[in-house]
């Protein structure tokens, strides 16, 4: 048995398929960067600072609406903090708002962007727990954990093949991923199958941000607009009696930690971030704001902006629909942070 | 730490380093992996090594004391000082509050109002395994049948060392510890042999069980609906390829990691799918555990010694018990004595209905073995019986109009690797993957060992956690 032989053959083909494998991916640019992934890793290194912050720190919480329409460098310009970044994407932000209030003292202000669905109505559910499962890490992880993704992110900052989520989107590069695209469209199954597209990648302060062929080609809008069609009147049907009583208990629940956090001198601030009326038609459809928004507003008694009342908030145009390209994004930010300065509830610190 | 982790590769290659650099003699190597097994088990949970720690003191010094001690009393009580220390461990880590929860429905069933809070107590990495490896030693110590390790070192470097301290193969004191007393070095050809098997292991682990098959037996298993037949057959056999793949890839790490320092380890798996039988079965899956059980439950309870009713009962509680070394569960339990009603009706078969087996019977034995192998992990997988129920209600199409939740490519996906792999252990079940190695062309081997690699770096495995270390 020649083993050096077979060991030295083995190195050289491996060498020369994964170069290959990444040189074929870094030809297009235009879908694919080299970045770091926006895992529980990423998100525990943030929620650590919450350990030390004081009552001049800001947390962001939110989905994916907060972590593209926030940009932390501009809001860390304009007023002088950074915040640390909470929201996370496909995740509602219950679980990680309970685990501020109820394990930390926190006493700062928390800037907690809503998108509807994912506050009134992922309460429990699968969603929910993969929140719970990022906060369970963060309490939990082991050196090893620690140590490993410390080596992870120089090859996840330069290498493009290394491009994967947790989500596992259509679009991304592990095999898992790859293999996930392959479907034989025979209606066996009744469920609806939704090919979640990655449409950003994300800074080490995990501030989202657009891919920039989405901003202005038609073609890749269109991609990501025809899944929402295909899912979102799924997802959001009709405002109904059970819809009343699952959004209740959400007010209900949000409502208790409010006051608690309120109680120990912490403020908060609602966000309702804009959506296009492609999307905005089932939300309003589900969740009418005058049955959800102004009620939980007028229950919690907070400091609120939803982007129908104000100019600057509605007046960027959504390529998808749901987020914003990484341009608004600064200037959303910029004028937000004003806003919220000229009514008091930040401070400037620069 | 993981095997299939980035920090374990830096480990790994620190560890081998200093194994072969000149700096140590010796005994400085052995003090190093030492060192190295208790960092490679503390940066999970540092506390938690204080347990190895107790373990590995008290059986050494139950040990020492049945090397000399000739007082047959005083014999019994070091022996059951090691017993109660390690089971005691077993008992309140792993069971405590599966014991809480079962007294708690005695007391209600007996009409007393009693109500405990779960202890919510963290499961030791890999205790069931430790604490079995250094349970034989004293056994063994107490018997007779072994001399007691040479010197402290070389007796918690058994206990300790990292390949197989987690999740086996259990390995007995007289094929370890004596590889410990003289130097060792692998040669060449062991080191990158080593480096292949790390490598199957790995490709096992990352590629077939975590990216080809966990999805689909998550999914099924998952599903609070009542099934279509195809799905939860399909969920069945994911499951049961994925649990060969991910318990078979660990075993085959380790003995690749200890063969790269020099060190054999015996081999836990051979083609088990394969089997005809169950008793073959259990000379083919976990054997180190297996046979743990046979020489340490089976035997003392009487083995086949006291005719055939008690033969019969010693199987079923050896088996009952097997199932619940896996995890505190009923379900467990119920998993344990259906391979135990398979043992007992394959003798009652040998004894009532005996028939030979051919090259043309076999495969039909085989695949026979295999589906009734397949039913049992319904009970080992799902968390509840109304799960599991429901899915054998679906397999054997006792119910109509059950969901389709799997899409046709899952179906086929699966179906294709399960087929595979029941092949592959069909033509290799009276051979080993060294002999086909050897009648293999280098280049061959090669092209082979390069998909691995390539398939292992794309599947960018998330770093899953075996499952057998929860066992």
């Amino acid at each position: 048995m020649n083993l050096k032989t077979s060991l030295i053959t083995a190195l050289a083909l491996s060498i020369i398929a994964l170069t290959l494998w990444e040189f074929y991916w870094r030809s297009k640019p235009e879908y694919y960067i080299a970045y770091l992934e926006d895992d529980r890793n990423l998100w525990a290194e943030q929620r650590l600072k919450v350990e030390t912050a004081t009552s001049k720190d800001i947390i962001l919480l939110g989905a994916s609406r907060t972590g593209y329409n926030f940009n932390t460098h501009i809001w860390e310009e304009t007023q002088g903090i950074k915040p640390i970044n909470l929201s996370a994407n496909g995740k509602p932000p219950g679980p990680f708002f309970e685990d501020i209030v109820n394990n930390t003292t926190f006493n700062g202000t928390i800037v907690f962007g809503v998108t509807p669905v994912a506050v009134f109505l992922f309460n429990g559910g699968d969603r929910w727990q993969t929140a719970k499962n990022w906060i369970e890490h963060y309490y939990h992880r082991t050196n090893a954990q620690k140590l490993g993704f410390l080596l992870s992110k120089p090859l996840q900052q330069y290498l493009v093949m290394l491009t994967a989520s947790e989500a596992k989107s259509y679009n991304d590069l592990d095999l898992k991923s790859l293999i996930n695209t392959i479907y034989i469209d025979d209606g066996r199954s009744k469920h609806n199958r939704f090919n979640l597209v990655n449409i950003g990648y994300n800074d080490e302060d995990r501030n989202l941000i657009m891919i920039p062929r989405l901003t202005n080609n038609p073609m890749y809008q269109k991609e990501i607009t025809d899944e929402w069609d295909k899912v979102i009147p799924f997802v959001l049907t009709e405002y109904s009696s059970d819809v009343e009583k699952e959004v209740s208990k959400a007010i209900d629940n949000l409502s208790v930690l409010i006051k608690n956090f309120k109680a120990r001198g912490g403020k908060i601030i609602f966000i309702r971030h804009k959506a296009e009326e492609g999307w905005n038609k089932y939300t309003k459809r589900m969740l009418p704001r005058d049955k959800v928004w102004d009620k939980f507003i007028k229950t919690v008694n907070c400091p609120s902006y939803h982007f129908e009342d104000y100019e600057f908030m509605s007046k960027h145009t959504l390529p998808e629909w749901s987020h914003m390209n990484a341009e608004d994004a600064k200037t959303y930010t910029k004028d937000l942070v004003i806003k919220l300065i000229a009514d008091g509830h930040l401070n400037k610190h620069n | 730490m993981l095997f299939n982790s980035l920090s374990f590769v830096l480990f790994l290659i620190i560890v081998l380093a200093l194994y072969y650099t000149k700096l140590f003699n010796w005994t400085g190597k052995k003090r190093m992996l030492l060192l190295s097994s208790y960092i490679f088990y503390g940066m999970w949970n540092p506390p938690l090594v204080i347990l190895l720690w107790i373990s590995t003191i008290v059986d050494w010094t139950a040990g020492k004391k049945l090397a000399v001690e000739e007082n047959q009393k005083k014999r019994k009580m070091w022996l059951l000082l090691s017993m109660i220390v390690n089971l005691g461990f077993l008992a309140f880590f792993k069971y405590g509050d599966f014991f809480l929860e079962n007294f708690v429905i005695l007391m209600n069933a007996f009409g007393i109002d009693f109500q405990a809070q779960p202890m919510d107590i963290i499961l030791p990495m890999g205790i069931s395994f430790y604490t079995f490896q250094t349970m034989s030693y004293t056994i063994d110590m107490y018997k007779r049948k072994i001399e007691p390790a040479r010197t402290f070192l070389d007796f918690a470097l058994y206990v300790t060392f990292f390949p197989q301290l987690v999740a086996g193969p259990i390995v007995r004191a007289k094929e370890l510890i004596s590889q410990f007393y003289e130097e060792k070095r692998a040669t060449t050809n062991q080191f990158i042999w080593g480096l292949f098997l790390l490598t199957i292991g790995l490709f096992q682990k990352i590629v077939l069980a975590d990216t080809l098959l966990a999805d689909t037996s998550d999914t099924v298993f998952g599903s609070d609906k009542l099934l279509h037949g195809v799905d939860a057959w399909i969920g069945t056999i994911a499951f049961s390829g994925q649990i060969f793949f991910d318990f078979a890839g660990y075993s085959t790490c380790a003995i690749g990691i200890a063969l790269m320092l020099g060190i054999i380890l015996p081999d836990n798996f051979k083609y088990p799918y394969a089997s005809l039988g169950f008793s073959d079965l259990w000379k083919r899956w976990h054997i180190s555990l297996s046979s743990w059980l046979k020489d340490y439950l089976y035997i003392p309870l009487g083995g086949n010694r006291h005719g055939i009713t008690r033969m019969y009962v010693a199987l079923m509680l050896t088996m009952l018990l097997g199932g619940l070394w896996h995890g505190a569960e009923w379900t467990f339990i119920v998993w344990g004595g259906l391979h135990g009603t398979y043992l007992i009706l394959e003798r009652l078969q040998r004894r009532y209905l005996p028939f030979e087996i051919t090259k043309w019977n076999g495969m039909f034995l085989a695949f026979t073995t295999f589906s009734c192998v397949n039913i049992t992990w319904v009970f080992f997988r799902a968390r509840s019986f109304e799960t599991a129920w429901n899915m054998i209600k679906s397999m054997f199409y006792m119910q109509t109009g059950g969901e389709k939740i799997l899409d046709t490519f899952t179906i086929l996906k699966v179906s294709v690797i399960i087929a595979i792999m029941f092949l592959c252990h069909w033509f290799m079940r009276n051979t080993s993957m060294k002999e086909v190695s050897l009648k293999t062309s280098p280049y061959v081997l090669g092209i082979i060992w390069a998909i691995m690699t390539f398939l292992i770096i794309i599947a960018q495995g998330s770093g899953e956690q075996f499952i057998y270390f929860q066992f």
